[in-house]
């Protein structure tokens, strides 16, 4: 096990290093001079040209690549591609915590409303409580996420003055932006999991515990959401993967200092370094979160774990020496 | 103080706002100091990333209550240029030596006296930034504890427009020095306002500065809040339910909708021009007369009324400084000459395929255009970038019809003409034959050449005129507005005309 997360971690790297790559080249596609966005007003081509020297701009993209990524090994994200050449670390690291604290509410709360209405509308199939929750989950995730900010904005901010229309400061702030990203995501949610439960409870084992006298409540979530939890920990997982850089939108309409948000104002100016350190750890964030989750499968189920544990020499010698 | 008056011109009589010049009319009487308690929240529509002067456009908004310059335009108005931290100058016959006498009253924030090397230091760092500041300047030197003194490779009577320009202002750069120019701890100039705390992508809090040095330009208002709040539609929510007090938007839909509500205040400032600009370098367009009959078919009102609800705002001029510089326009909406122009030219109209480049900023406006073109056969294929990518294609040539802004964060008309115009220009905008071009040239240069500001202004009414009615080279386009909506509780709110920045010294909330 040790073994597998190990090799993980070592992967992570190389894949950091080919997206980054891949941004930065696709980012230089564009016409546009980084040293014309630095520079205000009237400026000569000298001014130009000294600024393409300071910055290496003349480099071939491999080796601006490699200097910034030797750079930012020494902990150096560089300056920003704008006038006010701010250090991108100032830019990018303080909304961290802020895209962190967003995702990981919003997943919570996925998990703790859509989980329990999952299951109960796959215990109660085609019951009026399945019909009307699966009505609800259609409707929800066909609107569109900055409709439903609006509208909880104009409810809950202008009409009722109950919560503050923006900024991300008290928890009182959270409410409005969570439940706008959460509710297109639960209603996914309620459905993956009624399909994956009513899967694991058509399974002969579940038909087999209860035969044997197992109670309903032990049947269902003992036996059949253990089993049902595999794809959702995929989805937990990667939806709070892509919440950390995706709530563009909801960051925008809610004012929230995000990563997300950053970094398409970072793309609009060409601003390669910014860009770069964002798209960084936002693939940073993915490859923990798919890290997390494959250890969480070992952890569900045993068969995964086994083929983990099974996958290396001496796991086969062992498997060979039990055999014969 | 002696006041240094330095005017723009002749050409400033239309101004721009609706209500008085950029001020909203006080009731009541002003207090004499800081009144304890009292919070402006303003929304910023774009984040701010660095505090110091020179930085950034979007922060100049918070320049402005930091950091003093050597003049200022007097409760926001570049006709009357006065002097600040300068309480005198000198110029030579030449225009090549300049000598300005410092106050000796002023203090940075941090207690530290400000003097004239306090101003050479600063300006180290800001003629690094903001070079377009210094057009002509060789040297500065201090000449003594408050006096400072300039010499000009060329003349520049917009000197003391650009060095009243917010990104003139004037920090403490030991701090800088200490901390690094883009650091926000060095942000300590010896204005109105203190920085108190800055959130990154959220708020900047300011406070009104104790020992204010100009005793007669005292703050009101305790405290300044800078929410960075990107979507209208929240602002608007934000400002109804009294989260914030101003709004500030170049979005007419979001004036529109706000207008008419009780509690609330409107201004408008015009501080941007977006100009179609004709490529005289490709195909028919090469022909003068083809151009001059585009200028024919385009009804400048109709899409002013397309683009901004009318609320915007449709004049000669394009080149903008500190002032306009309106001409009368000799382009008038006349699709028959258009039409006779082309005839004359032998271009068939349906014969024409001309490639437009507008950007995400303009969206709407070029559409109007293709629509007015389409209609005597012209087809106008567009290709939306967002702004920097259209910028960068229109300065490589490769356009026959180009939409782009010019605003007015330059400080003089001769920076903006130097920046866009002239065929060196790193954005340039004007594409002409090569003779075109040196004409266009020439009279900048000649512009360059002006010792005071009424010769420059006139010369570039010239440059306007040349492009605009003889060459063709540009649509004079409908100018937009940037909308100002506040609570109305909110007095004497001074708006720059030009820079559209509110200058918080002077506002005050009724009792």
């Amino acid at each position: 096990m040790l073994k597998f997360i190990c090799k993980r971690i070592i992967i992570a790297p190389v894949l950091l290093i080919l997206s980054s790559l891949l941004i930065f080249l696709m980012i230089n596609l564009t016409p546009v001079d980084p040293a014309s966005q630095m520079l205000v007003g009237n400026y000569t081509q000298e001014q130009v040209d000294a600024l393409h020297e300071e910055l290496g701009l003349d480099d071939p993209l491999i080796v601006q690549y490699g200097r910034w990524l030797w750079n930012v090994l020494h902990g150096d994200f560089g300056k920003t591609y704008t006038s006010d050449r701010a250090l991108v670390k100032n830019e990018v690291l303080p909304r961290i915590p802020v895209s962190l604290k967003v995702a990981l509410i919003t997943i919570l709360v996925v998990v703790a409303v859509g989980l329990p209405l999952g299951v109960l509308c796959a215990v109660k199939q085609y019951s009026l409580a399945d019909t009307l929750i699966n009505l609800i989950c259609k409707i929800l995730g066909s609107v569109p996420q900055f409709l439903v900010g609006l509208l909880l904005l104009m409810l809950f901010g202008v009409k009722l003055r109950w919560l503050p229309t923006f900024g991300f400061t008290t928890w009182k702030h959270a409410i409005l932006p969570v439940i706008t990203l959460a509710l297109p995501q639960i209603a996914t949610f309620v459905r993956t999991t009624r399909s994956s439960m009513l899967d694991c409870i058509r399974k002969d084992y579940i038909r087999t515990a209860r035969s044997k006298g197992a109670s309903e409540k032990i049947v269902i979530f003992r036996d059949a959401l253990k089993n049902a939890m595999l794809p959702l920990i995929t989805m937990i997982g990667t939806e709070f993967a892509k919440l950390i850089g995706g709530a563009i939108v909801v960051e925008n309409v809610f004012a929230i200092p995000g990563l997300g948000s950053r970094v398409i104002i970072a793309i609009n100016q060409k601003d390669i370094p910014t860009v770069l350190c964002c798209v960084l750890f936002l693939s940073m964030f993915f490859i923990i979160a798919t890290l997390v989750m494959d250890i969480l499968y070992t952890l569900v189920d045993p068969r995964v774990k086994s083929s983990i544990m099974g996958s290396g020499k001496k796991a086969k010698k062992k498997a060979e020496k039990e055999a014969a | 103080m002696v006041f240094a008056l330095v005017a723009c011109g002749s050409s400033n009589s239309n101004n721009p706002s609706t209500s008085t010049p950029g001020t909203s009319q006080p009731s009541g009487e002003a207090p004499t100091g800081v009144v304890a308690g009292t919070v402006v929240n303003f929304r910023l529509p774009v984040d701010m990333a660095c505090l110091l002067p020179w930085a950034h456009a979007t922060a100049a908004n918070v320049y402005v209550q930091i950091y003093d310059t050597l003049f200022q335009p007097y409760k926001g108005d570049w006709n009357d240029i006065r002097g600040m931290l300068c309480t005198d100058y000198t110029m030579s016959e030449d225009g090549l030596t300049w000598v300005f006498q410092i106050t000796d009253k002023a203090t940075f924030s941090n207690g530290k006296k400000l003097t004239a090397q306090s101003i050479a230091d600063c300006y180290d760092y800001t003629i690094k930034y903001q070079p377009g500041l210094f057009e002509g300047v060789e040297s500065y030197e201090v000449t003594g504890e408050y006096e400072l003194t300039f010499h000009m490779s060329t003349p520049n009577p917009g000197l003391l427009a650009n060095l009243a320009n917010v990104y003139s202002g004037i920090c403490d750069a030991e701090l800088v020095d200490q901390y690094g120019p883009e650091s926000d701890q060095a942000a300590v100039g010896s204005g109105a306002y203190i920085v108190e705390s800055k959130t990154v992508g959220s708020v900047t809090i300011l406070k009104a500065n104790p020992n204010y040095w100009i005793e007669e330009q005292q703050p009101k208002i305790e405290t300044l809040k800078y929410w960075y709040i990107p979507d209208n539609n929240t602002a608007m929510s934000a400002l109804q339910t009294g989260e914030i007090d101003v709004l500030d938007t170049n979005d007419y839909n979001t004036y529109d909708m706000l207008q008419g509500i009780d509690g609330l205040s409107y201004q408008t400032v015009y501080d941007q021009c977006r100009v179609l600009y004709i490529n005289g370098q490709h195909g028919a367009l090469q022909d003068v007369r083809v151009r001059q009959a585009i200028q024919c078919f385009i009804d400048v009102n109709e899409a002013e009324m397309a683009y901004h609800g009318g609320y915007g705002r449709v004049d000669g001029s394009f080149i903008r400084g500190t002032c306009d510089y309106s001409v009368p326009s000799g382009i008038t909406y006349d699709v028959d000459k258009g039409l006779a122009l082309l005839k004359e030219a032998g271009v068939d109209p349906s014969s024409l395929v001309l490639k437009m480049i507008s950007n995400t900023d303009v969206s709407g406006y070029g559409e109007n255009i293709q629509a007015q073109l389409k209609e005597v056969g012209i087809t106008v294929e567009i290709t939306t970038y967002d702004v920097t990518t259209s910028e960068a294609v229109i300065a490589s040539g490769d356009f026959d019809l180009g939409i782009f802004r010019t605003d007015a964060d330059v400080a003089s008309g001769l920076i903006m003409a130097k920046t866009w115009l002239a065929s060196d220009a790193t954005k340039r905008v004007i594409w002409g034959s090569e003779e075109e071009n040196a004409r266009v040239d020439a009279l900048i240069e000649k512009a360059a050449a002006c010792i005071t500001m009424e010769e420059q202004d006139e010369v570039m009414k010239e440059i306007q005129a040349l492009i605009l009615n003889e060459l063709a080279l540009a649509v004079p386009s409908p100018t937009p507005g940037r909308y100002y909506i506040y609570n109305s509780k909110l007095q004497n709110v001074i708006i720059d005309n030009s820079t559209c920045r509110v200058d918080w010294r002077w506002a005050y909330f009724a009792n």
